[in-house]
């Protein structure tokens, strides 16, 4: 029977230690299950004997084969145990769940990724997608803040970091809250990086969209700051992070107003939700 | 089909019943208690029935009971075994004397166990369970407001049978051919104009009592209202009386939010994963692992239960969610009085 409770079975193929307490886990279905999910849709990770979290979708390797990447900072409850994993661990997955970026809105746009922390993930692995089909979009431009220099992640993926000789397919820009006595970049919120650069972006307000994943502050400053520039709501897509446990629009963890994030979400446009009752952010 | 069961001969059908289904009624545990309510649970007694009153809690449980295991697990070495839980939503069972609000929320929770995703524990129980349902003579206490919300004292649908107490006998009503079914044996008598009238009036008396309510409550426009009032003032008394306990989500027959642990030995190497009731009143319902909170105090919560009642599921579900059982009201240690609210929500 298919129960969507049930976790499909999938193993730890490989660990990257992205900083002192955040982890990439490659993870491969047992049974060679294709998946080939949206960016910006999230799964649920089990952990056996400790439980279940919704976690984003950081990449897929290898979309017929099954076999994918999320990236997991220990917060404490279950994500405390990846620390536990190993390769070759057994692990439970369902989903994918959710709505991911619309990619399809993205045609033809010049685009604005805005991550901040952990909201690199979903912003990473939309980034691989646009970039695999970069002729299809303007430019490609990513602000990405993290605490200190020892909480920036993906430093060696290819995304981020292009092999030098390449031109460039993504411009990216890093900033961190405080730095440490070797960063030599940007200190500050990516709200300060936006204000910073944002004369020499030359964007076109028009024919742009901004995608943005990170905590609640940096969320709020993001469409405050771009709705400014002249965005409208459907032009900002925003990546909303709750406590899903169903993923399946049942057991009200998720709720923001009448929307539910595992369903309506995690990415909804900020037109569709600015008119929602609770506070969003 | 219309029938009638002479009481004397109520025995033989929960005889009959017994054999074919575990039955779950209103019993008479925990009558005893200050609250003096019974609870749904199973009997294999006629002598523990108690359809005089509407239990403490909803049936929910019997649908999505508290705790239940969702599967089994088992770690050896690197590998996980699984074991799914599906024997155990297989039991037939009747719920017994369940009454139009209960009903009609059972009908609520259909729609959000199969809306995006098929939920099989509570679709296979709900498949497996016969209802029979029984219209209110009389309200259980000034707290019934069914009317208001227009899912009581009878019921057009959501049954299998549906039973009316018009004095020395039962009236039956089937609402699915399995009812029709049971309405042929031999103990349920052909019913007269007489009886159908003593069934009409009995409703008509439960209705004109309850329709006293309406005067007091109306939820006629209470959507776009709750639209308008969610920054209004008028909840902050309520705010501060709610302690945050959860009791009107626990009895509510509409609340179905839950939260999903695993539950294993010392050394974590075989549990079940299981689903317990959550409920949106409790403090940290909404808090996320970086700390942000949506709804990080007791006010906001409160209005979440209210505006997942009045007003979400008018846009989710294209109706209210609230039934008019009145038991978060009975159940309320702050004495909060949703209705209260909800005038106020409407005068403005």
């Amino acid at each position: 029977m298919n129960n969507p409770y049930i976790p499909k079975l999938a193993l730890i193929k490989d660990i990257t230690e992205e900083s002192r307490n955040i982890r990439t886990l490659t993870v491969a279905f047992k049974d060679n299950t294709p998946f080939d999910p949206q960016p910006g849709q999230f799964v649920e990770l089990s952990l056996f004997g400790y439980g279940e979290f919704p976690v984003s979708i950081a990449g897929v390797l290898d979309p017929a084969a099954g076999i994918f990447q999320t990236t997991i900072r220990r917060m404490g409850g279950v994500t405390e145990r990846i620390a536990d994993l190993k390769v070759n661990s057994t692990v439970g997955v369902r989903g994918p769940f959710g709505k991911g970026y619309p990619v399809e809105k993205l045609d033809g746009k010049d685009i604005v990724l805005v991550a901040g922390g952990m909201g690199i993930a979903s912003i990473k692995y939309l980034a691989d997608c646009l970039i695999k089909k970069r002729s299809k979009y303007g430019r490609l431009i990513l602000l990405y803040g993290a605490a200190t220099p020892a909480d920036l992640i993906y430093r060696s993926s290819p995304t981020l970091s292009p092999p030098k000789t390449k031109e460039k397919p993504l411009q990216a820009l890093v900033t961190v809250d405080v730095a440490d006595a070797e960063w030599k970049g940007n200190v500050g919120t990516v709200l300060d990086l936006i204000n910073k650069i944002e004369p020499a972006m030359d964007i076109d307000v028009r024919k742009s969209m901004v995608a943005a994943c990170g905590p609640s502050k940096m969320m709020k400053a993001v469409v405050d700051r771009f709705t400014l520039a002249g965005f409208r709501g459907e032009q900002m897509l925003l990546s909303f992070e709750r406590r899903m446990q169903c993923g399946m629009g049942m057991c009200g963890h998720c709720m923001m107003g009448e929307k539910r994030v595992c369903l309506d979400g995690p990415v909804i446009s900020f037109e569709d939700v600015k008119d929602t009752l609770e506070k969003l952010f | 089909m219309q029938k009638k069961l002479s009481k004397k001969d109520f025995k033989k059908f929960f005889g009959a019943l017994k054999k074919k289904h575990k039955i779950f009624a209103p019993t008479k545990k925990g009558t005893i208690t200050a609250y003096n309510f019974g609870t749904f649970d199973y009997i294999d007694d006629v002598k523990w029935l108690n359809l005089d009153r509407n239990p403490i809690s909803s049936p929910k449980k019997l649908f999505m009971p508290d705790g239940e295991a969702l599967f089994k697990f088992e770690k050896i070495g690197n590998d996980v075994v699984l074991e799914d839980t599906e024997q155990e939503w297989k039991e037939k069972r009747v719920l017994l004397g369940v009454r139009p609000c209960d009903i009609a929320a059972m009908a609520k929770f259909d729609k959000v166990f199969n809306e995006a995703y098929d939920d099989p524990y509570y679709r296979e129980r709900r498949k497996n369970t016969l209802i029979i349902g029984m219209t209110c003579n009389e309200k259980t206490d000034d707290l019934c407001f069914c009317s208001v919300t227009e899912s009581g004292p009878d019921s057009d649908s959501g049954y299998d049978l549906l039973m009316t107490d018009i004095g020395s006998n039962y009236f039956f009503k089937s609402g699915s051919k399995e009812g029709e079914r049971w309405l042929e044996e031999s103990y349920f008598k052909d019913v007269s104009k007489r009886d159908v009238q003593a069934r009409d009036r009995k409703i008509a008396d439960a209705k004109t009592d309850l329709d006293l309510e309406k005067n007091k409550l109306d939820l006629t426009n209470i959507k776009e209202a709750m639209a308008k009032a969610y920054d209004n003032k008028l909840w902050d008394p309520y705010g501060k009386r709610c302690v945050s306990c959860g009791s009107c989500n626990m009895v509510c027959p509409t609340c179905h939010c839950f939260t999903i642990l695993d539950k294993a030995n010392v050394g974590q190497t075989e549990g079940k994963r299981v689903r317990i009731w959550d409920a949106c009143h409790f403090e940290k319902f909404a808090k996320m692992a970086g700390g942000f909170d949506i709804r990080p105090d007791k006010l906001s919560r409160l209005k979440h239960r209210l505006y997942d009642k009045f007003y979400y599921p008018f846009i989710t579900y294209g109706e209210g969610f609230c039934v008019g059982c009145g038991r978060c009201i009975r159940h309320c240690q702050s004495e909060i009085d949703i209705r209260d609210a909800l005038r106020e929500v409407a005068h403005e």
